[in-house]
């Protein structure tokens, strides 16, 4: 039952760092916590209604009064003019005149492209599953950009439901609070915003972080897992926990820009679209040369893979950092979702894509690319490819779960999709046939599928520059190349570890 | 206002078992996300786009890319042929750029592009070609040929045909095309496709060496086996090869090629000797395809050539636009305006195909390469010359130098002139047989100096001068229809880099009409056909007087020899327009011109000849209004008008104003043969014209005249073969005695080809032989009818009617070809002949040697007097000169036959043939000559016929008709247009002492066992329908010898048994002799077959069955007598050997002993009364020996004068060796005078083997066969007697030899005996 008491703090006097009404902060702030001792589970509640019954076990839990430590400021950077500053620094266009050039090179570039696969399609014969593949590589990157071009982000018709925003996280000391308070002053109603934190058993501070930010935001709800539960189940208990018509999951690491929940959540006008991605940037781009690389890929595989998917509702990927679904459908599915056994282990991994396609099932899933956020992206090699192979596997896992009902979707999407399926099995063996065997056999690279690679990442790195302004849009070719020499051979290496359930990342 | 404080959260009601937990349910019924429209529509246009993809886009392709044929009339008969190895950057290929160019400049010179579908037009239904039409090929599949080339040809609006290699494309080689590529190419309008192969171009071991050759044209080695693959492994692995291929592209590309590309170009043409290969090569590919390609220097395709190899032009990397199209515009046809052309200049003009050439100016050097053993140079363009001239000067150097006309590159058909020092021939060859040789002849061609060759060829008729001199008399017959192709100049030398020839001088014109016209007084005179005979080579057009008109009105002309001039006319391919001779134009009015028409029509004439060369020029104008209405009713009857006006006319623009007014005549001008070339005169066709002159004083007339009567009408090549085969084989089957199959085939021939003479000609040949007189004269009249130029078989008809006993008509024929061939030796023979028949032995005897001495080396003349000479020495000689003729490598063939048709061995002195034929038919290498030559040996062994499967073997040859029997019988009856039906034992021709023994079942008519059966001398055993047995023999046409009685014919089946041995015949039935004693065979009766017949006058009906029949030959049994010369003469002696004297040959009593000074008695010791009565009673020869102690010279004149007083047969020299062979052959030489036998013998002392040989060949008795027999002497002691055992020895061919000691025999003391049994004898 919701406590009255604690409910007349206003959330927005509080936010804003004075109400209308000053009344003096009260010295001490008492929070609640709610736990069940046989699941091992703690709600921490200040302001928002206390949860009666167990999410697990629907038991009653005891509730212990707390005491929330002193409310200190609000992070500098989080407030006043750094955003539009960073979204300057994100999002510096180039000259007008450079604009064109870049666009008329992209252009030229991809007609080339087209061209080269045209003509080499006259000598289809030759090597039929090099050419295949170049042929649906060909259409299928083309139509992505063709498609991008049509692409239109959900018109902001001033719809403004319920929000709950949910955080889960596990050792995070560092960004938590950080992150809360960029939910926070992101400027969506309080009164319509609800915010919560999932601790899944961390080891450090990260608890301690929350309830800091608890008294900075007293209407921020803490679940905290005594021991690790695994973030799929964070997710869950938050959504069993949530109030607002809508769900927007952000990842610890991840900073949301102002008016970004709005944004996120107008697509849903539609009431059959299920869930929506929104556009995130990487936060630290310019620490190095892996980070740089990933801001390029980033914003491709959002700006071109998204945007064209999002024309026929078919994005089929949420991720995790930050999306929005209806909760009603995520209710729906969450069970099953839960209880995914993907050969025989509960798939722990990747639960970004696997509630998507749940949900993607039945509904649309849409991209809005007015919707910004900030990532922070692994920083070494090391972590990049244990990210890398994470997502592959879920990758290769889940677009086989997806390849059952995606014949009911139209078709553009639904052959997309499965040559999406196709193309990364396929993929290492044409690179080895053009890149290996044909050297061998007729004494040079099959120039068309290089030349075409090629140009395909030019006009991608280009499009970021064009977009961006990023001076390290070259860093495009560094992923192709990483990629087709090495990433590319993920998709095996995913398919012969899909048992394993580590977090990649951390 | 906090909305979560105003709604707060809704506890979760209770989920009761067996209830839906709405908790879970779905909150929003969802819209569902379907796309079922967006599928089908979706899926509609894939089905739609993949359905149509093919479709249109070949449509598309087709409309948009059709090639670009110029509009130019299609009338042209011949095409160009272009072939690519490859188009690719690579050095050694064409490049695209320069294919880019080719096309252009061809383009440009108005070439047209053609298909594969035009040239099967052009080549099996005629349709004409664009003009300068060129096909372009490409080769082997290859990837870049086409990759490079599509966007070209469909650029410039062009097309090719793309031959498939189809191995690589199975093995999907990176260079090589794929299927779908193909089935592209197939549908769309630039290319078409055809097959070259799967496997073809594979190397396979050629040799145990381990050299390697071309897969298609190499006949493959098989390790495993040490062997060669055979023929039928080799057609099997080739047509496996093709079956693939085609089955491949077939069902690739659901079409069928329609063409074929030889791998490499190659079906065997480099290599004279792979006669199988090409063969089997053409074939394979004929059968599955309409075109073959090769490849190579050529580039020109006619209508006439042959459709499965036809030329392509491999084009060389090097050449620019310009010079490919230079290239091409020297290989199309000079049909046209090649009057004169001097052609020797123009280096692009030939094509050298082998050795090497080189143009200076002095003419062509041709040569040799080191490597090769001569040099070939086609004229290019000339393919479609048909009647020509060319004058060719030309200077041999070393080797032979040869002419080809009418000739295909790979001399797969020809025509061919060689020439070499002192000799020259004219071959003719067909595609797929053997050349055979249409006329050869002696003549001097001058070495290092310059000759002068002239050919006219003109239809059927080929003529030859050299140097100014007609060779090949007065030209040659070409076999089958005139076929253009191409004429080029040979060089060939056995050693390697030798030949070498310089051409000074070339000129090729077009036919030149020429008209010959004569005085009315030459009408008759045997010089006018001996003239037209002898410029038969020029002369195109007769004009024999017909008509004069002067002022007064016609005159006609007495009346020239029609038939003659008609006949010469169709024996040289002339026309025959009889003259009009105006002397006065006022007289013309008086012709009608309708009824002049009609007259000449009445004539048989083809039209009309009008001189007005006496008028002057304004009077002959005068005549043209005439001549118009003259031309106008010619022409309505398809008659044509010639005209020559006064010599002032005969300007050329002169005349060709006149003739413009009469359009439809031509004009006759003076000329000679080869005159100027003369310009300006397209409109009408000119004719030259010369007067026949008068004859010179000399009459003494060359005999020398032949034509090769033998041709073929065909047209196709496989119809060619078809028919050569038909001929061979009825030759084959002639040659085999089954004269019934040999006319089936022939028959069938003559139904394929009509206008086929020889056909014709052999069927009546067969006719003859089955004594089918009626039925032969029909088909001779009819060959006749179609060529009547074969004098020979004028003269066998002729004869045949004189043996049928139309003489008349025999006479009237024989006549006739004497006046227009007063020179032919032919028809002189057949005068002879018929003057020996009635008895004008001396007067043919003088003509059959006036033949022999203008042409020593005529057979026929030769063998025709070796039936008119009466001295042996003469004779003898002959016979070695025919010998002598025949042994000539070249001839002996030719002789096998002349000895077989003309039954040579019957003549006494074909002895002297023996070593030769013995001799040929083992060692000649060639296996034709070889088997002919076997026919004629003697026989060895006796042939026995037990007709287990009521057939005959093929030792006999039957002219009978051959019904099947029943087993173990054998039914001999005449067809219903014979009267004998004969079985003729192959081989017994030159049998002498031999058997032949037939069981009968029933006779009916006459039933003969014949010996020696020549053409006019015979010894026949046997039985007549009236009841009487006989036993004859026959010379010259007259029994000489013979005995009879009646005879009833025992019940059930009859023996007949005729036996010749020494001198007598002897006729047995049932094992016993018929007659008491044998029947002389006088001594000079020739030799001949054997064999049996039933003979009935009545056509058709004789018959018999027979059930037993054996022949062979008999040893001749030959008993010495020793002794003294009291017991020799006495008949102590007599008796030992009369109880077999029916079964001996030979009596050699020894009555002369050398005495032992060297010198020999010539009189006979004792009394040779009772030995010779004994020896003539019995048939026995009798030869006395003579005891030579030392080989003293015995001179023949001493042997002669000795036989001849002592009325002996012969000799038996026995000496201590065997002389050499140089006194032999002097000893044979000096008795030839006389018909005396002389055996020389000699017995070695050491192996006790007796040597037996005959040294004349007189009236031999020994087998003609061996020279030298060895056999060993059988002593036999008086008191037993000879004891002969008939069967045992009689499978002896050779002499045996007894020796019987007189003095021991029984009963050798008393002369009373003798006496007393000579008296119970009598």
């Amino acid at each position: 039952m919701a406590e009255p008491k604690s409910a007349s703090t206003n959330p927005e006097a509080l936010s804003a760092g004075g109400g209308a009404d000053a009344l003096p902060a009260p010295a001490e702030i008492h929070g609640n916590r709610c736990r069940c001792s046989a699941c091992r589970i703690a709600m921490h509640v200040a302001d928002s209604p206390k949860p009666s019954v167990c999410p697990y076990c629907q038991a009653k839990m005891t509730v212990t009064s707390y005491v929330l430590p002193p409310a200190t400021a609000v992070a500098q950077e989080v407030a006043g003019d750094d955003v539009a500053a960073k979204l300057r620094r994100l999002y510096a266009r180039p000259r007008h005149g450079m604009m064109i050039a870049l666009f008329l090179l992209g252009t030229g570039l991809l007609a080339t492209a087209v061209y080269f696969q045209v003509s080499n399609f006259e000598s289809y014969w030759y090597a039929p599953l090099v050419n295949l593949y170049s042929l649906i590589a060909g259409i299928f990157i083309v139509s992505r950009f063709l498609l991008a071009a049509f692409y239109h982000a959900p018109a902001d018709t001033g719809f403004e439901p319920t929000v709950t925003v949910i955080v889960p996280c596990r050792n995070e000391q560092d960004a938590i609070g950080r992150t809360i308070d960029h939910i926070y002053s992101e400027g969506y109603p309080l009164r319509k915003k609800e915010v919560v934190v999932v601790n899944d058993g961390s080891t450090d501070q990260t608890l301690a972080e929350m309830l800091k930010a608890q008294a900075r935001h007293p209407t921020l709800v803490i679940v905290d897992f005594e021991t690790n539960r695994g973030l799929c189940h964070g997710m869950a208990v938050a959504t069993l926990m949530a109030r607002g018509e809508f769900l927007v999951f952000v990842d610890s690491d991840t900073f949301l820009f102002p008016g970004a929940v709005r944004k996120v959540v107008q697509g849903f006008v539609d009431p059959m679209v299920g869930g929506i991605a929104g556009h995130t940037d990487v936060e630290n781009a310019t620490k190095n040369l892996l980070t740089k690389m990933q801001d390029v890929r980033y914003f491709f595989s959002y700006k071109i893979m998204k945007a064209a998917e999002s024309v026929f509702g078919a994005v089929s990927c949420l991720p995790g950092c930050f999306s929005a679904y209806r909760r009603t459908c995520v209710m729906h599915v969450l069970d099953r979702w839960l209880n995914t056994k993907f050969m025989g282990v509960y798939g722990d991994f990747g639960d970004d894509r696997s509630m998507t396609n749940f949900i993607f099932k039945d509904y649309r899933i849409l991209y809005d690319d007015e919707a910004l956020a900030t990532t922070l992206a692994p920083e070494n090699w090391k972590q990049y490819i244990r990210q890398q192979a994470r997502w592959n596997r879920s990758y290769v896992r889940e677009v086989f779960v997806a390849g059952k009902f995606m014949w009911r979707k139209h078709p553009v999407p639904a052959l997309s999709w499965y040559a999406m399926m196709v193309m990364p099995i396929v993929e290492p063996v044409v690179i080895v046939s053009a890149m290996i065997v044909a050297p061998i056999q007729s004494g040079a690279m099959t120039p068309s599928y290089v030349i075409g690679v090629m140009a395909i990442t030019l006009v991608w790195s280009l499009h970021f520059l064009q977009h961006t302004g990023r001076k390290h849009w070259w860093t495009g070719f560094i992923f192709t190349i990483t990629y087709t020499l090495f990433f590319s051979w993920q998709a095996y290496y995913a398919l012969l570890t899909m048992r394993r359930t580590k977090w990649g990342t951390r | 206002m906090n909305i979560f404080t105003a709604v707060p959260p809704t506890p979760r009601p209770p989920v009761r078992p067996g209830k839906k937990d709405h908790w879970m349910s779905r909150p929003i019924q969802a819209l569902k996300d379907q796309y079922v429209q967006a599928w089908l529509y979706f899926l509609l246009i894939v089905s739609i786009v993949v359905a149509w993809w093919f479709p249109i886009r070949v449509l598309y392709q087709r409309y948009r890319y059709t090639p670009v044929v110029s509009q130019v009339q299609r009338d042209a008969e011949s095409f160009v042929a272009l072939t690519y190895t490859g188009i690719s950057d690579r050095t050694n290929e064409v490049s695209p750029a320069q294919f880019d160019e080719h096309l252009k400049a061809l383009h440009d010179r108005g070439y047209a592009p053609i298909g594969l579908a035009d040239v099967q037009g052009l080549l099996y239904q005629g349709k004409p070609l664009p003009r300068r039409a060129v096909l372009v090929t490409f080769e082997q599949a290859r990837k870049s040929s086409y990759f490079e080339t599509r966007d070209i040809l469909r650029r410039r609006r062009w097309k090719a045909v793309m031959f498939l290699w189809t191995k690589p494309i199975s093995d999907e080689e990176p260079s090589s095309l794929r299927w779908p590529y193909v089935k592209d190419m197939a549908y769309s309008a630039n290319w078409e496709i055809g097959a070259e192969s799967d496997n073809g171009f594979v190397q396979v071991p050629s040799d145990a060496k381990g050299h390697k050759g071309n897969f298609m044209t190499t006949p493959m080695w098989i390790a495993e086996g040490q062997r060669y693959e055979t023929a039928a492994e080799y057609e099997r692995r080739l047509s496996a090869d093709l079956k693939v291929n085609f089955d491949l592209i077939v069902r690739e590309i659901g079409r069928k090629p329609i063409a074929y590309a030889f791998p490499y170009g190659d079906f065997g043409q480099y290599d004279s000797r792979a006669v199988l290969t090409r063969r089997l090569n053409l074939d394979l590919v004929g059968q599955r395809y309409a075109l073959g390609f090769v490849s190579g220097n050529m580039a020109l395709n006619t209508r006439f050539g042959d459709p499965r190899r036809l030329n392509r032009l491999l084009v060389q990397p090097g050449w620019s636009g310009a010079e490919l199209v230079a290239k091409l515009e020297h290989t199309w046809p000079i049909v046209t305006g090649f009057e004169n052309v001097a052609v020797l200049g123009n280096e692009t003009a030939w094509i050298t195909d082998w050795g090497r050439s080189a143009f200076g100016t002095n003419g062509i050097l041709l040569r040799s390469t080191p490597a090769t053993t001569g040099a070939k140079m086609w004229l290019a363009g000339s393919n479609l010359c048909r009647d020509f001239q060319t004058r060719l000067r030309f200077m041999p150097i070393e080797g032979q130098f040869g002419v080809f006309l009418r000739a295909t590159p790979d001399e797969e058909s020809y025509l061919y002139i060689g020439l070499e020092a002192g000799n020259a021939w004219l071959r003719q060859k067909f595609p797929g047989l053997e050349p055979f040789t249409l006329a050869s002849a002696r003549a001097s061609v001058r070495p290092n100096e310059a000759n002068t060759l002239d050919v006219f060829l003109r239809g059927r008729q080929c003529f030859v001068r050299l140097n100014g001199v007609s060779i090949f008399t007065e030209g040659a017959e070409l076999r089958g229809p005139p076929k253009p192709g191409m004429l080029g100049l040979n060089l060939w030398d056995p050693r390697p880099g030798m030949a070498r020839a310089r051409v000074m001088d070339f000129h090729l014109r077009n036919r030149i009409d020429n008209l010959a016209e004569w005085n009315s007084s030459l009408n008759g005179e045997p010089w006018l056909a001996k003239w037209i005979n002898l410029n038969a080579y020029r002369v195109t057009q007769l004009g024999p007087p017909w008509m004069d008109v002067t002022s007064h009105g016609v005159v006609p002309v007495l009346a020239w020899d029609g038939e003659v001039v008609h006949r010469l006319a169709q024996v040289y391919d002339m026309q025959v327009t009889p003259r009009v001779y105006v002397h006065d134009e006022r007289g013309l009015d008086l012709l009608q011109p309708d009824k002049v028409a009609d007259q000449v029509q009445e004539l048989r004439a083809s039209g009309m000849y009008v001189n007005l060369a006496e008028l002057d020029p304004a009077a002959s104008t005068r005549a043209i209004p005439w001549l118009k209405t003259v031309t106008a009713a010619f022409a309505a009857k398809g008659l044509s008008l010639f005209v020559r006006f006064p010599a002032a006319m005969e300007q050329p623009a002169t005349l060709s104003s006149v003739m413009a007014v009469i359009p439809a005549a031509h004009a006759v001008v003076g000329g000679t043969a080869l005159p100027t070339p003369t310009q300006g005169n397209e409109s009408n066709r000119m004719v030259t014209v010369e007067n026949v002159p008068a004859p010179p004083g000399d009459l003494s007339l060359s005999l020398y005249y032949q034509i090769t009567g033998t041709a073929m009408t065909n047209a196709k090549p496989s119809f060619e073969l078809q028919t050569e085969l038909l001929r061979q084989d009825g030759h084959a089957a002639f040659a085999g005695g089954d004269y019934a199959k040999a006319l089936e085939l022939w028959s069938q021939w003559h139904q394929l080809d009509p206008n086929s003479d020889e056909a014709l000609m052999l069927m009546g040949d067969v006719c003859r032989r089955n004594d089918e007189s009626e039925k032969a004269l029909r088909y001779y009249t009819e060959s006749l009818a179609v060529n009547p130029g074969q004098i020979g078989l004028a003269v066998r008809r002729a004869q045949l009617l004189e043996s049928m006993g139309r003489k008349d008509e025999a006479q009237e024929s024989l006549n006739l070809y004497a006046r227009v061939f007063p020179d032919n030796s032919e028809l002189a023979l057949a005068q002879a002949d018929w003057m020996n028949l009635r008895g004008q032995r001396p007067e043919a005897r003088a003509l059959a040697e006036r033949v022999l001495k203008s042409d020593p080396e005529n057979l026929k003349a030769r063998v025709m007097l070796q039936n008119l000479l009466d001295a042996p020495v003469a004779r003898y000689d002959n016979m070695r000169q025919l010998l002598a003729i025949g042994s000539e490598p070249v001839m002996q063939y030719a002789f096998g036959e002349v000895i077989l048709n003309q039954e040579l061995l019957s003549f006494p002195e074909a002895s002297v043939l023996m070593p030769f034929i013995g001799k040929t038919a083992e060692t000649s290498p060639d296996l034709q000559v070889r088997q002919i030559y076997q026919r004629l040996l003697p026989r060895r062994d006796i042939i026995v016929e037990d007709f287990a499967d009521g057939r005959i073997s093929t030792n006999w040859i039957s002219s009978g008709d051959n019904l099947p029997s029943r087993e173990g019988r054998y039914r001999l009856r005449t067809t219903r247009a014979q009267q004998e039906a004969f079985l003729r034992l192959q081989g017994s021709d030159a049998m002498r002492n031999g058997f032949i023994e037939v069981t009968l079942d029933e006779a009916r008519g006459h039933f003969w066992l014949y010996a020696r059966r020549g053409p006019s001398s015979m010894v026949r055993f046997g039985f007549d329908q009236s009841g009487y047995l006989h036993l004859q023999v026959w010379r010259n046409g007259s029994a000489v010898q013979y005995d009879s009685k009646p005879w009833l014919r025992p019940p059930g089946a009859v023996r007949l048994r005729l036996e010749l041995r020494g001198d007598g015949a002897i006729g047995y039935i049932n094992g016993k002799a018929a007659f008491v004693t044998p029947l002389k065979i006088p001594a000079d009766l020739g030799q001949g077959w054997w064999g049996a017949a039933p003979y009935a006058p009545q056509l058709g009906m004789a018959n018999v069955i027979i059930r037993r029949m054996e022949a062979g030959p008999l040893p001749v049994r030959m008993v010495l007598m020793t002794g003294t010369p009291a017991a020799i003469s006495g008949d102590g002696a007599i008796d030992a050997v009369k109880n077999d004297a029916l079964n001996l040959s030979v009596l050699a009593p020894v009555w002369f002993v050398q005495n032992s000074d060297g010198t020999l008695p010539t009189r006979i010791v004792g009394d040779p009364a009772l030995v010779r009565m004994f020896t003539q009673y019995y048939r026995l020869r009798l030869l006395p020996v003579i005891q030579l102690f030392m080989n003293s010279d015995i001179p023949a004149e001493w042997l002669i004068r000795v036989a001849r007083e002592n009325r002996l047969d012969g000799f038996i020299l026995s000496m201590s060796h065997m002389p050499d062979n140089e006194w032999l052959d002097r000893m044979r030489k000096e008795l030839e005078v006389s018909p005396l036998e002389v055996i020389a013998m000699s017995t070695d002392e050491n192996t006790g083997v007796t040597s037996l040989r005959e040294i004349s060949l007189g009236y031999g008795i020994m087998p003609a066969r061996e020279k030298t027999w060895t056999t060993r002497i059988r002593t036999v002691s008086g008191n037993e007697g000879l004891r002969i055992k008939t069967r045992d020895e009689e499978t002896q061919d050779g002499p045996i030899v007894w020796s019987v000691d007189a003095a021991a025999a029984p009963g050798a003391a008393t002369n009373e005996t003798v006496t007393a049994a000579a008296e119970t004898q009598k």
